[in-house]
């Protein structure tokens, strides 16, 4: 590898003067890699530019009837939900339908005052309870230390 | 003449006139065809992804600039399916030096040091086209790209840039990466065919 062997891609672009590519040609002569490297591009190119694989004289009628045929299935599926009439007359169903079981008489309230008051009886009924309790503690202490 | 007859069936097609996308298929069919086969191989699912390229232009045909030409637009299509195609496979089927006969390896040899090879000639072609298919398989996907339309079609760097979205020199840059590891690669063969022959 020499000097030259940096000009191998504009010499295959064909970038170089004419007296570049002169010196380049001369090269070739001379360097094994950049010589095997041109004549690799080459035939690669000639291998797969010769390569094709024939389609069916049905294809493009096929390929169109799919086409189009998938493209009525996917419009009546989604495309036609996010269609501006269709799309703000859901939302607003949606909307309307929120908003009226907002504010219906026949809602069930999840907390009221039924169970508000519950708790506070509980409460005040465990408070007797305590109390109680320490009476009778008080009152038998009192007894025990008489008895003795 | 013709941009204006595929911006009339782009037109029809997007009335929904089935005839008219067939027309448009058929008329850029085997460009599309060429360009899956030179990325992603031979291969028995070949119809089925050059008609996926088609229904995914289909899909797109309202995005379509019926002021450009189709040619390039569709071959963009072609280009980004089998990127995103190779990406997906990552790994294949391997030809190896080795897989192939011996005569094929002598005259494989010879194609590398004769530039004026003319591959219509040989017998076995196919052959020839899986190795150089086998070849190309560790270049990455754009680089894939860039020597296919670079060296296989003769495409500009400019054109080359604009399918693959980078700059004109990322595009140089990418078609003489690929240069060199196929030439990289096929010295490797040949280090093993060399040994071998002892």
């Amino acid at each position: 590898m020499n000097g030259l062997c940096k000009w191998f891609d504009r010499y295959r672009d064909d970038e170089l003067d004419g007296g570049r590519r002169a010196l380049f040609d001369l090269h070739l002569k001379q360097c094994d890699r950049c010589r095997s490297g041109i004549a690799l591009l080459n035939n690669l190119r000639a291998v797969i530019q010769a390569g094709a694989v024939p389609l069916s004289d049905s294809f493009s009628r096929n390929t169109a009837r799919i086409a189009v045929q998938q493209n009525e299935t996917w419009d009546a599926m989604v495309v036609s939900w996010l269609r501006p009439a269709r799309a703000w007359l859901a939302f607003a169903t949606v909307l309307v339908s929120f908003i009226l079981g907002a504010l219906s008489p026949f809602r069930t309230p999840s907390a009221d005052y039924g169970d508000y008051e519950v708790l506070v009886t509980l409460n005040d009924s465990s408070g007797m309870i305590l109390q109680a309790y320490a009476e009778e503690m008080i009152y038998s202490s009192e007894h025990e230390g008489v008895n003795q | 003449m013709t941009q204006t007859e595929d911006a009339l069936l782009v037109e029809r097609s997007l009335g929904g006139d089935e005839l008219a996308f067939a027309d448009l298929v058929h008329r850029h069919q085997r460009l599309v065809s060429r360009r899956v086969y030179r990325l992603l191989g031979r291969s028995l699912d070949h119809a089925d992804a050059v008609q996926e390229v088609f229904l995914r232009a289909y899909n797109s045909l309202r995005r379509y600039d019926r002021n450009r030409p189709f040619e390039p637009w569709i071959s963009r299509i072609a280009t980004n399916y089998c990127i995103d195609e190779l990406r997906r496979r990552k790994s294949g089927k391997v030809m190896l030096w080795t897989d192939l006969e011996e005569g094929e390896q002598h005259r494989l040899l010879a194609m590398s040091r004769n530039g004026d090879f003319e591959p219509l000639l040989l017998e076995g072609i196919e052959k020839y086209q899986e190795v150089a298919m086998s070849l190309m398989q560790d270049l990455r996907p754009k680089e894939r790209v860039a020597f296919v339309m670079r060296e296989v079609e003769n495409r500009s760097y400019s054109e080359l840039a604009g399918t693959l979205g980078i700059s004109e020199l990322g595009a140089r840059i990418r078609v003489s990466r690929a240069r060199k590891k196929l030439q990289a690669k096929f010295q490797a063969y040949l280090a093993g065919f060399g040994k071998l022959e002892r």
